[in-house]
Parts: structure tokens; sequence; C-alpha cells
């Protein structure tokens, strides 16, 4: 071999840098990810078990679910019932968004792109404050919970007339469904 | 081979007949097959449903300094404010009679009805071009006739606001997120790249609630409510007024009504 140590060094030079990312970490790993839960002793809507693994499928059937079919409940494997909101249900408990989500997010590298249009509640100042007129209009008895756990989806608030007919308008589609 | 001249043309003839047969009937099993792929991607009407949610604006009503139901529904749903017609974001908007209702207008239409602007919003046609052209599916037609846009699958191609004859429409050049002025979080924003329109607040519509400009305006300007029953409000509104849709004549079928009156000048 011509330029035998030549050759060698450079190969030598060059596993080592192609193996770089391999032997960088070696004794070093970085710590695992602690998403951090701020709220709550509730459970959440599966046991964590499932939630760790599957929480983006969930979540992909819960938007679908709601923008395309207009199914706004979920009912859980234990039979509990909750909004399906990533903002209003999820982020209820999870509510720390920077310790919680991106903990793992990014010790993984990924970038959901769920927050270029959903708004992170830590902010919220009038989160779902009412139109005015609302009082006069609004139909408190059909308003699906929005984040209390377990509690029953319809009520029996006192109605408009309006108000009544709205429903029964909304009843007669659920039936034809 | 001694076949005679007659015998060949006679085969060559029916083969020829055969043929051509065989690719109509393929062509009729295509034709509907095409239509069923487009009955099943939900736009083929509201015929048959339960509900169909419209509108019924009564113009004469309406003030024309009076910009609370367009507020109401651009803070409700975090529409930006660009300032700059090139940006504009309108979920609904004030235009003139002339441009609204191209052929209703002629030389001696009232002056009031002329110069006062009209309040415009999706139609939600009963038969939208939009959801015809949109190649993702993002905007779809909901079994209550609601033409909604699934803003996760837009890819901002804007086939829909070239199939939309009523610029119902908008797109987002740039992030909207920095022309909202007061956030509510009660609604996600949108994103730069994503086509957005009013969507008869079909958000609060699950809650029971009406829209919110329906809700806002103090001039009872707008009914909404179900077309398929013959009891609901709007249905009475329709009864007892000679009412338009915006460019019947194509055959889009427009869910919002509107009626006006003349002045006395």
């Amino acid at each position: 071999m011509y330029d035998a140590p030549k050759v060698i060094a450079g190969l030598v030079l060059f596993l080592a840098a192609a193996t770089f990312p391999f032997w960088i970490g070696l004794g070093d790993p970085s710590p695992p990810p602690e998403p951090v839960i701020m709220a709550g002793t509730e459970q959440c809507v599966e046991p964590p078990e499932f939630m760790r693994p599957n929480h983006m499928t969930l979540l992909d059937e819960w938007r679908n679910s709601v923008v395309r079919d207009d199914d706004r409940i979920y009912v859980s494997s234990s039979g509990r019932k909750f909004e399906k909101s990533l903002t209003r249900t999820c982020l209820e408990c999870h509510s720390n968004k920077a310790r919680f989500c991106e903990e793992c997010h990014k010790s993984v590298a990924v970038k959901p792109y769920c927050w270029g249009c959903h708004l992170v509640p830590e902010v919220a100042t009038n989160a779902g404050a009412p139109v005015q007129g609302d009082a006069v209009w609004g139909v408190p008895g059909l308003a699906p919970v929005a984040t209390n756990v377990g509690a029953p989806v319809h009520g029996d608030a006192p109605k408009s007339l309006e108000v009544a007919s709205i429903e029964k308008e909304l009843a007669m589609k659920k039936s034809r469904q | 081979m001694n076949e005679s001249r007659r015998k060949f043309l006679v085969k060559l003839g029916s083969a020829a007949l055969f043929g051509v047969g065989c690719a109509a009937t393929l062509e009729q099993f295509l034709s509907r097959a095409v239509l069923a792929d487009l009955r099943s991607s939900g736009a083929a009407g509201t015929e048959g449903q339960a509900v169909r949610w419209g509108m019924f604006v009564d113009m004469s009503k309406c003030a024309e300094d009076c910009s609370e139901c367009i507020d109401a529904c651009h803070s409700k749903h975090n529409v930006p404010d660009f300032d700059n017609p090139k940006d504009e974001i309108k979920w609904i908007k004030k235009a003139s009679f002339e441009k609204t209702f191209p052929s209703k207008n002629h030389q001696f239409t009232s002056s009031q009805v002329n110069s006062k602007p009209v309040l415009t919003f999706c139609n939600h046609c009963a038969e939208p071009p939009c959801v015809k052209v949109c190649p993702t599916k993002a905007t779809f037609q909901r079994k209550d006739g609601i033409v909604e846009m699934d803003f996760h699958r837009c890819i901002g191609c804007r086939f829909c606001m070239a199939g939309c004859p009523y610029g119902s429409r908008s797109f987002n050049w740039r992030n909207p997120r920095v022309a909202i002025g007061k956030l509510d979080y009660g609604y996600p924003t949108r994103e730069a790249g994503v086509v957005e329109k009013c969507n008869f607040c079909s958000e609060r519509l699950a809650k029971g609630k009406q829209p919110a400009c329906v809700v806002t305006c103090p001039n009872e300007v707008l009914t909404f409510g179900n077309l398929h029953d013959p009891d609901s409000g709007i249905r009475q509104k329709l009864k007892t007024r000679v009412t338009f849709q915006r460019k019947p004549e194509l055959g889009t079928k427009p869910s919002v009504f509107y009626a006006f009156e003349g002045g006395n000048d």
C-alpha cells in the first residue's frame, strides 16, 4: 500500500467522525424525561399505561370525531364521560404544558403542531366568555360538561321558549342519525 | 387461408359492434361509480335530513353603522384584523347590494336598498361547490347542512376559494395570531396557509346555543333555525316575507335568505 500511514490515519479519522453520534453519548446518558402533572389526584381519561403509548392516537381520533362527526363526548373504558377537548379536558390536569407535554416531546424530538392553532389556557382570561345575549338565548341544560369529571352530560335547567325549539331541533337531529 | 372477402367483412363488423357495445356499458357503469363517489363525499345536498340549519337576514332592520354581529363573531372565533384589504380575513362581511345581488340590481333600485351594505356570510349551500373541489375533504358538509372546515386537513390550495361563487372564504397569508386583538381561549386560532370561513357557530350549536351573531344583534335582524322543520322560527319568517338567496341561478341552494324593504325616498 502506498502512503499507508496517511491512508490508515485518514480511515481512523473518518470512522471516528462517522460514529461520532454513537460514542459521544457513551457514559453520559441524558436524563430520562420526567413529566410533571400539576393538578389533581383525579384519574386520566384512560389509565396511564394506555395513555403513554396511545395518547396521540386518542387525540387524533378525538379531533376527527369532534370536527367531522360532531361527536364531542368521550366514554372512557371505565364508563365515565368527558368532553373531547385537548385544551379543556387534557390541560385541565396536565396544565403545565412546558413541564408535561414538552418534557417528553423534546426528549424524543417530536414537534406536534397542536399549538400552532390551539391555545394554551395558562394565560386564559376570557375562556368561554359568554356572548352578550347568551343569558337569554343560551341553553344551559344542553351544554356538555366541560371539565368536571364524571358529572352528568345533560342537566335540567329551565328553558325559555326559543331554547326549547332549538333543543327540539337538536333532538330531531340526534334521533334521525 | 381461403376465406372470402365477404365473410371477413362480416366478422370485422360484428367485432366492431361488440366493442362499441362494451365501451358504452363500461361508460355507463363508470359514470354511476363516479356519481356514487361524489355522493359519498358528502356533496350531494341535504334532502331527507332531519335538520338543515339556515339563516334569515332581515335587511330592513339592519342598522348601517352597526357592526356588533361582526365584532362578536370575529372575537369569538379569533379572526385576525390585519387592517389591510390584501390580508383581510372575514367571517361576516358587509358588501354592497350591487355586488351581493348582481342580478337583482337594476337602474331603478331603491336608493335605500342600493346604498345600504348587505351582511354576507358563508351560505352553507345545500350543493356546495367548495366541498366538491376540496382535494383533501378538509371542507365537508355535515348531516345538518353546515359546510364545515376541518382546519387540520386544509393544505391551503385555495381551490375552495376559486369554487365559492360568493367570496365567503379568506386565506391566511400571514400568521393570524399577530393580528388578533384579544384572544378568546374558547376557540383555536388558525395558522398561516389555512383557509377559513363562517361555520354557523357549530361549536356553539353543539352546546345548544344560537350563533354568536344572532344573539348579539340588537335589532333582531338574524333568525337562525332548522329549514326542514315547518314550525321553526326561520320557516315562519320565510312564509311571511318575500326572500332572496344569493345567485340562486348557480344551483348551489344557499341556506341564507334575505328580505329587503324599499325606502320612502
